[in-house]
């Protein structure tokens, strides 16, 4: 305990393990801390159609003890209804010091964080986006090949995105198409040739933290719909996965199940005070540097309490909405497995200069009972329904850029953060335009939105949080250096999300990833062991 | 610990020796007549004119007796003086006294029963010692208010429904026995009174129809009538039904605040509806809604197997409470269409469709529903369309038969359902 770090860094998620690998390749004492939260159930290991069929266990898999599936059913997404993902979020509110008044405050207490529940979708901020950030955009790019490199991702290539969503070069080959995501990109492919100024709607491979080929020991996506069940070949990205590699090196030291409550200074050093997951056994470790890596959400409690901060700070966050589209080509026909997260994106542009970004989902490994809820029909009517009709259905996803949305966080006097949320009247208006590009485009590519299927999420249920501490120029009070250094906290840096500038439509994690890779690589050259 | 226990022949002191006894609790008796073979047992009588000697290592005194109304016109100043003798008996060996008051004791209390309660209460935590204010006390073995109030429901068939409704904070004897034995567990508490009791109020209508469903299977009218006119009939009565008072006063009360004194102890009342009698009855009835849900949505009879897990899915989430779906149901399932996806803002088709959909996801999560939900084999453009044109028929077809249903099934919402226990 007495021992004292080079570097403390607080969470195990995709930005803290990012930070990690430069920090303890340049030979700096390093620790890592998080909740410690592990998955109790095993992923499947046949694909989804067959356990469905044969797995006479699969109550535990689909409701869970104590019937956990059906405890806050109006939560904002299905993963949080699947047992085998309740590690990933339980408790983060309560042992975080979180409450949150219409907006969903989304964190993880686990080894991995919410890469463990991560819809794996990656992109690279434009030159433009990069624009807000203080540091030349060519200050990334070293990161994010270093970064897209070690984690393995699918999908980049020669397409419509290949400007829009990057990740060209070292991608591993696309993961196949099921046949209705095939029959969509082939007639766009083919309208494009006959209507080639479609600028408005441009349509391309998904590009994914998935592997197509095995790598490190993870094997390549099988193609069994078990995306929301959990992944029993790690083909999809969990910062979990990168420990063991981490534990590789000596002067690294893993602590989970250790829940910093607060930083306090300790002469010229920091001390991260904190408990197990039962609030017990009360410990402190002291560092010269401590990384906040916690999540947006709980780093925001973590810094404003450390900086004594009371003035309410912008929480970013994408304004977002689900729909389903038919393609009555396929009516008839049964379910077919493949991949059940994001296989094709789109861009969709708006007035304004607005851009919007989406993915289309295979329906496949989805509770039924999920999506008859949702339907305007009787019960019985409705799994009937979803029988004949699923299986030619396509789940549509879309996010808006972060700025668009309108929440704010403060520190109370009791040590909470509060989060609450107040509705931007622009939103109803850009996603009845998003709607109509939407369905006007797929239509050209034989898919029909489904009347009144297109629904707005919950504020706060994209969990794209960001911006909380942003890396500013000249940072004042409560913002970032572009080391990503507190203003007013020395030696305290944010690597998550919390300290993007800007969030994009796009999916930003692989950004958040690149810039925790960037300051830590900074951090090493001027603090050698 | 070693417990002495005044009055522990009545109402709370049978239930509170079972339960401490179990835990291995040490009981003295302090009673006029002798207990069961092989207890302890101290001769004592409220009227005694000296204190109660008491061994050296007793811990606590609970004092539960108190005089019986009839003796009532010498009782004020009596039964001052009887708690001054336990508490200087207490005093002696370093014991402390838990005294179990009333939800009713107050200083200003309509009732000559609240005011006693009051002054023996104030008495008590002067010296130093701790006071107890329980709501309505029911369950376990019918003794007391308890069992006047059975024995009410079984003479009648129906209920006056008093308007406003009175609210009460019903508290089940175990659960109070419980409460008891940790407050005395606390250390260094500076709390003098404790409220036991339903954290929140529920009418006193509402908890009599449950009280008769439970202990006497038995459905009651509702009658509705002025407080008022109650009020007046329990002061009448006053001679002839000897807890008319009692419950009179608990009836003009304004609710208590009993969360903080349960998390200073940290304990967690039982749901209302986890008593033995109710467990049995409630399981037969929650297996037969099962049967009607599952029934309405797979068109089939359900295996038991599956219906058990609802009636725990009912039992760990909704305490156990039955939707009082009509019998006739079970043979017409299809009538569940009426209230499937009905007007949300009533409690009780708020719960209804709860219900539905969490069975719904209950019976997709087994391999037997696969073939039922999942399209496992291609058909033609042409089959799917016929299928989903019938579905849309189906469909037009139940919404018809539910607005007739919702005309002809007036006990649907159940009235008892306006708010829940």
């Amino acid at each position: 305990m007495s021992m004292l770090f080079d570097a403390i860094i607080i969470g195990s998620g995709p930005a803290g393990v990012s930070a990690a690998f430069p920090l303890v390749e340049a030979g700096l004492r390093v620790l890592m801390v998080d909740g410690g939260q592990k998955a109790s159930v095993e992923p499947p290991t046949q694909d989804f159609l067959t356990w469905r069929h044969k797995d006479i266990n699969q109550f535990e898999r689909m409701v869970g003890k104590g019937f956990y599936a059906l405890h806050g059913s109006k939560e904002v997404t299905p993963k949080m209804r699947i047992p085998a993902l309740s590690y990933v979020f339980a408790d983060f509110e309560n042992r975080n010091q979180i409450e949150s008044l219409e907006f969903a405050a989304i964190g993880s207490l686990s080894t991995g964080g919410l890469s463990n529940a991560w819809g794996c979708g990656v992109s690279q901020y434009s030159e433009s986006e990069l624009s807000n950030f203080p540091f030349a955009a060519s200050e990334l790019t070293f990161s994010y090949s270093a970064i897209a490199q070690r984690i393995g991702i699918s999908g980049g290539g020669d397409d419509d995105l290949q400007n829009y969503l990057g990740l060209n070069d070292g991608s591993q080959p696309p993961i196949a198409l099921d046949k209705l995501n095939e029959h969509l990109y082939k007639y766009y492919l083919q309208k494009k040739i006959s209507e080639p100024n479609n600028s408005a709607f441009l349509l391309g491979r998904s590009r994914v933290a998935i592997l197509s080929q095995n790598k490190n020991g993870r094997l390549a996506c099988n193609l069994s719909s078990n995306c929301l069940w959990g992944c029993s070949r790690k083909s999809l990205y969990s910062a979990a996965d990168e420990i063991p590699n981490l534990l590789k090196f000596e002067n690294f030291t893993f602590v989970p199940g250790f829940i910093v409550s607060d930083l306090k200074p300790d002469n010229s050093h920091w001390q991260i005070l904190g408990s197990d997951i039962l609030g017990q056994k009360n410990e402190f470790f002291i560092g010269k540097k401590i990384l906040l890596a916690a999540g947006t959400i709980a780093s925001t409690r973590i810094a404003l309490a450390a900086m004594d901060y009371r003035q309410k700070v912008r929480i970013l966050s994408c304004p977002t909405a689900a729909f389903l589209l038919w393609l009555p080509k396929f009516l008839g026909s049964a379910c077919n497995l493949g991949l059940g997260t994001a296989q094709l994106s789109y861009q969709v542009k708006l007035k304004g200069g607005i851009v919007g970004f989406g993915s289309t989902l295979s329906t496949t490994g989805i509770p039924r009972s999920e999506l008859s809820k949702r339907l305007p029909l009787k019960t019985p009517n409705s799994f009937a329904l979803l029988k004949n009709l699923l299986p030619s259905c396509l789940i549509g996803n879309l996010f808006l850029p972060g700025q668009l949305s309108n929440a704010n966080a403060v520190l109370l006097a009791n040590g909470k953060l509060h989060i609450e949320h107040t509705p931007n009247e622009l939103i109803p208006s850009l996603m009845s335009q998003v709607k109509k590009i939407l369905s006007i485009n797929f239509k050209k590519f034989g898919a029909i939105m489904m009347p009144s299927s297109f629904s707005i999420g919950a504020p706060g249920s994209d969990i794209h949080y960001s911006g909380t501490l942003p890396m500013k120029r000249d940072p004042r009070s409560g913002e970032c250096h572009a080391n990503g250094e507190l203003a007013n906290l020395k030696n305290v840096h944010v690597v998550d999300a919390s300290c993007l500038p800007y969030l994009s439509e796009k999916p930003h994690t692989l950004t958040v990833m690149a810039n925790a890779d960037r300051i830590a690589r900074e951090i090493a050259k001027y603090h050698p062991s | 610990m070693k417990i002495a226990v005044t009055g522990p022949n009545g109402y709370i002191g049978t239930n509170f020796i079972k339960i401490a006894n179990f835990l291995g609790h040490e009981i003295i008796y302090l009673s006029r007549s002798a207990p069961v073979f092989g207890a302890v047992w101290i001769p004592y009588n409220l009227n005694d004119s000296s204190p109660p000697v008491l061994p050296p290592d007793v811990d606590f005194i609970l004092h539960l007796a108190y005089r019986p109304d009839q003796e009532k016109i010498t009782l004020i100043k009596d039964e001052l003086e009887s708690i001054e003798f336990i508490l200087s008996a207490a005093n002696k060996v370093n014991a402390r006294v838990i005294y179990l008051s009333s939800q009713t004791a107050k200083i200003d209390s309509v009732s000559e029963y609240g005011k006693k309660k009051w002054e023996l209460e104030q008495l008590v935590i002067k010296s130093g010692n701790i006071a107890i204010r329980p709501g309505l006390v029911f369950g376990g073995d019918p003794k007391g208010l308890f069992l006047q109030l059975i024995n009410t429901l079984r003479k009648q068939s129906f209920l006056p429904c008093f308007i406003p409704v009175p609210q009460i904070q019903p508290i089940h004897v175990e659960d109070l026995c419980n409460c008891i034995l940790k407050v005395m567990e606390l250390q260094n508490s500076s709390t003098k009174i404790f409220y036991f009791g339903k954290e929140y109020p529920v009418s006193f209508t509402k908890f009599m129809q449950f009280l008769a469903k439970i202990y006497l299977h038995k459905t009651m009218l509702l009658i509705p009538m002025p407080a008022a006119v109650v009020l007046w009939v329990t002061q009448q009565l006053k001679n002839k039904w000897s807890k008319s008072a009692q419950l009179a006063s608990l009836l003009t009360l304004p609710p208590m605040n009993t969360q903080a004194s349960l998390s200073e102890i940290n304990y967690q009342l039982k749901p209302l509806a986890s008593t033995s009698t109710l467990e049995y009855q409630s399981s037969r009835e929650l297996l037969q809604e099962g049967l009607i849900i599952y029934s309405y949505i797979t068109k089939k009879r359900p295996a038991l197997y599956s219906l058990r897990k609802y009636v725990r899915l009912i039992k760990t989430m909704k305490g156990g409470l039955p939707l009082l779906l009509p019998k006739y149901f079970t043979y017409l399932p299809i009538l569940l269409c009426a209230y499937d996806r009905f007007n949300e803002k009533i409690l009780w088709v708020q719960a209804l469709n709860w219900r539905i959909n969490s069975s719904s996801l209950l019976i997709e999560a087994s391999t037997k529903s696969t073939t039922e939900l999942l399209k496992i084999k291609n058909n033609s453009f042409f089959r799917a369309s016929i299928s989903i044109s019938a579905i849309l028929l189906k469909e037009l077809f139940l919404r018809a038969l539910g607005m007739i249903v919702r005309q002809i099934t007036p006990s649907l919402p159940p009235r008892s359902w306006g708010e829940s226990l």
